[in-house]
């Protein structure tokens, strides 16, 4: 899979039409538009892997809005799915907006994996297992089982400088890398750059 | 004999009643050294069992020592005290000793240049006393006691844009940068700690500049 690191993000990306909550379309694009943007592409609202890496990513929130990024995560199932997920990663006092796209575009855009293999294979089981053996719970399916994840962080300027994609359900961005991603965009707009 | 046997699978079964993995390692031990008392007492003496039993009292053995290495309490000296309190209190003191081992003490006199404008740089260093200064722009920026420099090489791997000379006699702790990157991404927690660290220190130098 061909990374868009280092290249501007996609015209189709930054042209995708995601839902909030309330169905209101929202145009993709307007997320980076006034500084750098951490985008994390989740499956459908119930997945069991989108679970554990939102518990990685919530307690992180603040570092990223910190380094001057907004934080934008999009799911796939329907809008009215979306109320639910906020409230059981208790995110809805972060620093976090949470949309869907249930067309797909922006998943298509971000050129990420949707697979029969990529969901049921053995890595998604181990995946699973994992989660599991993590305390987290399974959910109902809210959305497009086989589409997979991703994450991506643009910079102001539009320019991909980091492009994760996942390969299986728990196969996701480590909030870590995202939170380095950021930092550097920080150091970078600095004049303090020692 | 049976009483041995019966007192290894009584200490087998408070084993697996505890929660804390060192009490059940060591229980785990006791039962074991039963059990193959047992077996060795038998008419016939149960090799098989016995040597399985060697191999997992061992392994419990040295995964007993490293968790009570682990959980021994840590010392710090006065400096290290200093820093820990100034600049890591979100990291575990353990975490922070293991960040020390890694880097080194150092001191320059005052007017040194400890990093040059536009030359690669491959340590990140933290002040633990005196001052440094920055010139951006027309400004001068004095970066003090508990703060970073060189983080630009480190997270970017880009050269600095600005000399940082000490103002006045400075101590510092120096991390170089391929040990440090290696032994983070080995450490996760310990990664996302010092991330954490390493951003609050940011976030208050763009309010400085």
């Amino acid at each position: 899979m061909e990374t868009l690191r280092g290249r501007p993000v996609p015209p189709a990306l930054a042209g995708a039409v995601v839902l909030d909550a309330r169905g209101q379309p929202r145009p993709l694009g307007a997320c980076w538009k006034d500084g750098p943007c951490v985008l994390v592409l989740l499956r459908h609202f119930g997945c069991i892997g989108c679970d554990t890496q939102v518990a990685d990513l919530a307690p992180r929130l603040h570092e990223l809005r910190a380094a001057g990024a907004r934080t934008v995560l999009v799911g796939n199932g329907p809008p009215d799915a979306i109320a639910d997920f906020v409230a059981r990663h208790a995110l809805g006092d972060k620093d976090v907006e949470v949309f869907t796209d249930p067309s797909l575009a922006a998943f298509r855009a971000a050129r990420l994996l949707r697979s029969a293999w990529a969901t049921y294979g053995p890595r998604s089981i181990a995946d699973y297992a994992r989660a599991l053996v993590g305390g987290f719970a399974p959910h109902r399916t809210l959305g497009d089982a086989l589409q997979q994840g991703g994450a991506l962080v643009v910079d102001a300027g539009g320019t991909v400088v980091l492009h994760r994609v996942a390969r299986s359900l728990g196969d996701h961005a480590d909030a870590s890398d995202l939170v380095d991603a950021a930092l550097a965009l920080a150091l970078r707009a600095s004049p303090l750059r020692v | 004999m049976a009483y041995l046997l019966h007192a290894a699978n009584v200490l087998y079964l408070l084993s697996y009643l505890v929660k804390d993995i060192l009490w059940l390692r060591l229980l785990t031990v006791l039962a074991g050294l039963l059990l193959m008392t047992w077996a060795f007492l038998q008419p016939q003496p149960l090799w098989a069992s016995l040597a399985w039993n060697a191999v997992f009292l061992a392994i419990n053995v040295v995964q007993s020592w490293l968790l009570v290495l682990e959980r021994r309490p840590v010392q710090l000296s006065e400096r290290e005290m200093e820093l820990y309190r100034l600049v890591f209190r979100t990291l575990t003191p353990r975490e922070f000793v293991k960040l020390l081992a890694l880097g080194r003490w150092e001191e320059a006199p005052a007017d040194t240049r400890i990093v040059e404008r536009a030359r690669a740089l491959d340590r990140l260093m933290v002040i633990a006393s005196g001052r440094t200064a920055v010139r951006v722009g027309e400004r001068v920026v004095e970066l003090g006691q508990g703060r970073f420099v060189g983080e630009m090489s480190f997270i970017t791997g880009e050269p600095p844009t600005a000399d940082v000379v000490a103002i006045d006699a400075i101590r510092y702790v120096a991390w170089p940068k391929a040990p440090l990157t290696k032994f983070l991404a080995e450490h996760p927690p310990l990664r996302a700690a010092w991330q954490a660290v390493l951003g609050a220190d940011l976030v208050s130098k763009l309010r400085a500049a």
